[in-house]
């Protein structure tokens, strides 16, 4: 299915060209879904958008790639890809409300979406829209494809994206924070779609969020990243229980409980570094409790948990007793 | 949408009727005399009364309002001063000229302003985008009479190839091969318009091909021509309507110095021409037509724009 390897990712800005991502790995299977977290800026966008070949023209993949299915597709934008047999990547974006044309009814759009990769009639293509908005659980999807987006609601919208995506049947699905913008009760609507569309379609999705709370109700494994990094992969249970590297475990700290009321909010010290020249060995070194001087020397080691859960730290938070 | 058209052809009567007043008591605010222009220096002061009681100019300025307005809304503009005619007539027989010279300058300003714009933003920063934005840089800097001799020294002048001035009618001898004489004028007169429409068109591209739905089309797997075809376009176009309504003021005041460079019986050296001889009813009379023709251009470009933009629809 969806490998990414070792990918990084360059963007060229007016101080000289910097690592977005650096490194990156990861896979995904049929029907699994993948939750990547991270703080805003921490390249889990840039890595789906490199993944999608969508990446930004001051942004290039310098090294690694994207293989669906084996075949390298690193650097073949949508468009070149549409002769990739049954290996088909689409994306739900964080913006329902920008994320469709205005100006264009809704039913076309999808439409457009379904002509693109099948040689079908209007006729036909307009049906299969009306299934898919149906499958979405659009009410009464004859009538809302003729609908503009401005006469939706942003959930109706977001499930109408999420119909665009599913128009070129696709093996994987890219959510770029699809639920953000959205309504709480909203949210939850959405995720149990993806969440079923997965186990129904057999569809990968690689979720990306800056919410541990989604990620825990959704993702079957998870990713951290830090600094364009991935810090920290596990399956979701394990990484909750045993949350190993020391930016997880501020992250989970941070997180306030239902039920107890605390004097003030957990935060992590400092700030995410914005984007700039690469530094040796640990990025998170600067705002860990647990650093020492050897956290800056390259090349960090993979701790390993043995339960397929793995993080990228020199001095682990080891497994407490149960 | 019927009722839309009625609501907003209904809301131009007062505007038109706060227009035409401003109009009329502006042109009377000019120093001068219409009855010294007619009757030269040497009338005696007798002649001039006479004339001027005549003419109806001895009533108060309010009461003389109120009268030209009886007769207009009646569909009489009164008889010009100094062709002793109709305004009316004075005004038809300038607007052959005038409404070809607007009509070809449009023609000129879509089929150069609007592609050009387009190619501009989708080869942007390269030198084929350097040479039409620089270009368009220039024709919007230049003056029009500048541009109208420079045509007229290298295409009439020089090569020979077009009429330097004037234009008979395509009704007279010479048929539709008159238009000819309006090849160069409209081309002087659309090169600052096209130019700015280039930079419209080029910055509005711009502007939406950041929209995160044309990124949305993309991922979908349409190729980025069709992209910017189907999505960039039609929302960048919205803009670029909407100009077209200033486009027309422009062409309008640009108008008065082409006709002159070029000697075109237009509206534009009427109107020029009449407030010399301060023939107080044919500039009322053209600013009245001006003025409609304006309001009328901002309700089509209206209309376009609901038919363009569904969000618009609901208002």
């Amino acid at each position: 299915m969806l490998e990414v390897r070792d990918l990084t990712v360059t963007i060229g800005t007016e101080d000289g060209a910097f690592e977005a991502v650096s490194e990156v790995s990861l896979s995904l299977a049929p029907g699994e879904i993948l939750g990547l977290v991270g703080e805003s800026g921490c390249g889990k966008s840039i890595t789906s958008l490199a993944a999608m070949g969508l990446l930004p023209p001051q942004a290039r993949v310098s090294r690694g790639g994207v293989f669906l299915d084996g075949e390298e597709i690193t650097r073949l934008p949508p468009h070149r890809r549409l002769g990739q047999g049954s290996g088909r990547i689409a994306m739900i974006f964080q913006e329902p409300m920008t994320s469709l044309n205005p100006v264009m009814r809704v039913g076309e759009q999808i439409v457009e979406a379904i002509r693109v990769r099948e040689t079908v009639s209007e006729r036909e293509a307009r049906a299969r829209a009306v299934e898919l908005l149906d499958m979405v659980r659009i009410p009464d999807p004859a009538r809302r494809i003729d609908n503009y987006p401005h006469e939706m609601s942003g959930g109706m919208r977001q499930r109408a994206m999420i119909a665009i995506a599913l128009a070129c049947r696709p093996s994987v699905l890219i959510a770029d924070e699809p639920t953000t913008a959205l309504d709480v009760t909203v949210q939850t609507q959405i995720l149990g779609l993806i969440r079923d569309l997965c186990d129904s379609l057999l569809v990968a999705v690689l979720y990306i969020t800056h919410d541990l709370g989604t990620v825990a109700a959704l993702a079957d494994r998870v990713c951290v990243m830090y600094r364009g990094r991935i810090v920290e992969r596990a399956p979701v249970a394990d990484l909750f229980r045993n949350p190993t590297h020391p930016y997880t475990v501020g992250l989970m700290a941070c997180l306030p409980r239902i039920g107890e009321r605390p004097e003030t909010l957990e935060t992590i010290p400092g700030s995410a570094p914005p984007l700039g020249p690469r530094v040796s060995g640990c990025g998170f070194a600067p705002r860990c409790e647990r650093a020492r001087p050897d956290c800056r020397d390259d090349p960090l080691p993979w701790f390993d948990t043995g339960r397929d859960h793995v993080a990228l730290c020199r001095y682990p938070m080891v497994e407490r007793e149960p | 949408m019927l009722t839309y058209l009625a609501k907003r052809l209904a809301a131009l009567l007062p505007t038109l009727l706060i227009a035409s007043f401003i109009v009329f008591i502006f042109i009377h605010l000019i120093p001068g005399d219409p009855i010294y222009v007619l009757l030269g220096d040497q009338a005696t002061p007798e002649q001039v009364e006479a004339l001027r009681r005549e003419m109806g100019l001895d009533q108060p300025i309010l009461v003389q309002y109120a009268l030209w307005l009886g007769r207009v809304v009646q569909g009489d503009f009164g008889t010009s001063i100094f062709f002793d005619a109709p305004v009316l007539s004075v005004i038809l027989d300038g607007a052959e000229t005038s409404v070809l010279l607007a009509s070809i300058t449009m023609v000129w300003i879509v089929v150069f302003g609007v592609p050009i714009g387009i190619i501009s933003a989708t080869r942007q920063g390269t030198w084929v985008d350097q040479f039409f934005s620089g270009g368009a840089m220039f024709f919007a800097s230049v003056p029009t009479f500048w541009l109208g001799l420079y045509l007229i020294l290298v295409f009439a002048a020089g090569l020979g190839w077009m009429p330097s001035s004037g234009y008979p009618s395509i009704f007279e001898e010479g048929g539709l091969a008159n238009l000819r004489y309006l090849v160069l004028p409209s081309l002087a007169l659309a090169a600052p318009n096209a130019a700015l429409i280039v930079r419209l068109t080029r910055a509005s591209m711009l502007d939406v091909a950041r929209e995160d739905y044309v990124r949305t089309a993309l991922a979908k797997g349409i190729s980025p021509n069709r992209v910017v075809l189907k999505h960039v376009f039609r929302n960048a176009l919205l803009a670029v309507v909407s100009a077209f309504g200033f486009t027309f003021v422009a062409l309008v005041s640009e108008a008065v110095v082409t006709e002159t460079v070029f000697s075109l019986p237009g509206i534009g050296r009427l109107v020029v021409q009449s407030i010399l001889r301060r023939d107080y009813p044919v500039i009322q009379g053209v600013m009245l037509v001006i003025v409609m023709l304006y309001l009328c251009i901002n309700l089509l470009v209206d209309l376009a724009y609901r038919w363009l933009d569904p969000r618009v629809r609901l208002t």
